[in-house]
């Protein structure tokens, strides 16, 4: 992949720049309207745009306006793509990732080995889930010919930013859900995921996932390398 | 993925992961970083599609 043609963009920015667009085209717009108009334009102009073949779970995810915008507003995930300025300047939207905080249930781990997850001093009786990052969308577009991206290169975008707020808040575990076919699980465990606890099809899915982790670097160790 | 479904661990898998190592270094994430330029920071002028038209 020819890095330096590929760049980074944030839902976040996408969305906040079609609003800018549509309240200079209509500087009185009221709020709900501003929404409706907002899905519009990102469902036309992103969402359509993109194809994730065999998986209409997250095919459905861009396309359905209301579902990454809702999420993305109300501060439950971020989404982040990889896109690449063609020769006419214009974007291509090459694939993109969901990231968020998420709380693994620990209720039935026994005591003591609770207490080797969790904060020296906090009692482990009262505690149930211990918070770790998701990584719970990673989607390529298929619409895009010649798609210079792999699943590498989301999982390094997922990372680099998974690191940032690492370094600012801290935490020690990434988790994912990966689509239970051998080659994806292995560029999964190729990266340093590891499995565990059993399979998962959520209802009305056909598709079941692998639940997987990956430990961050922490302790004496981290710090020498 | 997009699962609502809770992730819930047993004392086997919970104690594999409190002694397991991490399997990337800190310089390795580190260096995912800075892989990829925001677009914001290009110097060169990106058309968006909603800046042609908008709905």
């Amino acid at each position: 992949m020819a890095e330096e043609s590929i760049v980074e963009e944030n839902l976040q920015t996408i969305l906040s720049e079609i609003c800018k667009s549509i309240r200079d085209s209509d500087p009185d717009i009221g709020e709900k309207q501003l929404k409706k108009r907002l899905v519009a334009n990102f469902v036309e102009y992103v969402g359509q745009n993109f194809f994730v073949e065999k998986n209409k779970e997250l095919d459905s995810f861009l396309k359905d306006g209301n579902k990454s915008i809702k999420e993305e507003l109300n501060g439950f995930s971020r989404t982040y793509f990889l896109e690449r300025i063609n020769k006419n300047d214009e974007i291509d939207y090459l694939g993109f990732v969901t990231i968020r905080i998420f709380n693994l249930d620990i209720s039935d781990v026994d005591i003591k080995i609770k207490k080797k997850l969790i904060l020296s001093g906090k009692s482990p009786k009262n505690i149930d889930c211990i918070p770790c990052y998701l990584i719970e969308q990673v989607a390529k577009n298929s619409n895009v010919e010649d798609n210079p991206i792999g699943a590498k290169d989301l999982l390094d975008l997922a990372m680099g930013k998974i690191i940032q707020s690492n370094n600012l808040l801290g935490s020690a575990l990434v988790t994912l859900l990966g689509v239970n076919i051998d080659k994806v699980i292995n560029i999964y465990s190729e990266y340093g995921f590891e499995k565990f606890g059993e399979l998962k099809t959520p209802s009305g899915s056909t598709v079941s996932y692998q639940p997987m982790y990956l430990k961050l670097p922490t302790g004496i160790d981290s710090l020498c390398q | 993925m997009i699962i609502s479904t809770e992730l819930k661990i047993n004392t086997t898998e919970a104690e594999k992961i409190a002694d397991s190592k991490a399997n990337i270094s800190r310089n390795e994430l580190v260096s995912k970083v800075t892989k990829f330029s925001n677009v914001q920071d290009k110097s060169i002028k990106v058309i968006r599609p909603w800046q042609k038209k908008v709905l």
